[in-house]
């Protein structure tokens, strides 16, 4: 019974995921890599990833950057914020 | 002198945190002028059913979320064995794909049900992205169980429900409470999953963007986000006074 429960959940959970893949590998019910050429054919869409990517790699630099500067001075004055 | 190095990161909260929220506290009470109108306008039943219908659908979202997650987590955590890490990452890989993508898949399969911009399209979508947020607290608190106890109830002649009501069940209240508050309150301001699923029906977030960024009413959105916040700070007041003694 649970099993049951548990798969259907599961199926629920990757279902629509299963059709994206689907849906990017076959037209007309042939399998093709055409889609995935065509992507990185597109000028716009490679910009777009080098953005995304750009953007990604800056916030997380800037965030390491001063959330440890951060943590390292909140473990320096910890008994006196953790008395507030 | 350690504390200097914590200068940078308060300076940028409260450049790009602090202060944006103070102006939106200026422009709700009518900036720059000052009045209390906005927030009466946003209480009258135009606004306030889009707030009641914000908070019906969160909820629903959530006690669907538990009563969903919770099984799966149950399982994950007692019964399936080897198969256990598995299930953990196959319920986090999710995550990993971006919320636009998921959404938009849901809608690829919703449409030819003919459920598309329904309301179980929204709840549906809803419970979808955030199943693993109830999972993963809820698994936490499971894991964390003895499974002797089980057993020990089991020796001591009490029936599988018993033991769970007196048992785990209890055991397991902290990754419940921290599981809803997870899900309650993003999903109370969530606006891509309606927006995209729901067409007209609208939350806190959908009304919110369209104000700012459709209408630039910067007064009624300001209002509209204030009063979020306080129902948010209001309910988590509640929910932490009633479940006082959890520890998350």
């Amino acid at each position: 019974m649970m099993v049951i429960f548990i798969l259907i959940v599961f199926l629920f959970l990757y279902a629509p995921i299963a059709f994206v893949i689907y849906s990017s590998l076959f037209e007309g019910g042939t399998i093709t890599l055409k889609w995935f050429e065509a992507v990185f054919r597109d000028d716009k869409v490679v910009k777009a990833f080098y953005n995304s990517l750009s953007l990604a790699l800056l916030s997380t630099l800037t965030s390491v950057i001063l959330g440890t500067m951060a943590a390292y001075a909140y473990l320096r004055t910890k008994i006196r914020l953790e008395s507030l | 002198m350690k504390r200097i190095f914590a200068y940078p990161a308060i300076i940028y909260l409260l450049l790009l945190f602090y202060l944006p929220f103070f102006i939106v506290v200026l422009y709700s009470f009518g900036f720059p002028n000052f009045t209390l109108n906005y927030y009466i306008e946003v209480l009258k039943p135009l606004y306030f059913k889009v707030l009641l219908d914000s908070i019906i659908l969160a909820g629903i979202t959530t006690i669907l979320c538990l009563l969903i997650a919770y099984p799966v987590a149950y399982y994950i955590a007692l019964r399936a064995q080897r198969w256990k890490n598995l299930l953990l990452v196959l319920i986090i890989l999710p995550f990993w794909i971006s919320l636009l993508l998921r959404t938009y898949a849901i809608m690829v399969i919703l449409s030819p049900l003919g459920l598309l911009f329904t309301f179980p399209a929204i709840v549906i979508g809803m419970v979808y992205d955030y199943l693993p947020f109830m999972v993963l607290p809820i698994y936490a608190s499971l894991e964390k169980m003895k499974r002797s106890q089980i057993e020990a109830s089991y020796v001591l002649g009490a029936d599988p429900v018993k033991t769970f009501i007196k048992v785990t069940f209890p055991q397991s209240i902290p990754g419940v409470v921290a599981g809803v508050i997870l899900v309650f309150i993003p999903s109370l301001g969530e606006f891509i999953v309606p927006s995209m699923l729901g067409g007209t029906y609208m939350t806190i977030g959908t009304i919110t963007w369209d104000l700012f960024l459709r209408y630039h009413d910067w007064w009624r959105g300001s209002a509209i986000s204030i009063i979020y916040m306080l129902i948010i700070f209001a309910a988590l007041t509640v929910y932490i006074r009633k479940a006082r003694g959890v520890e998350i």
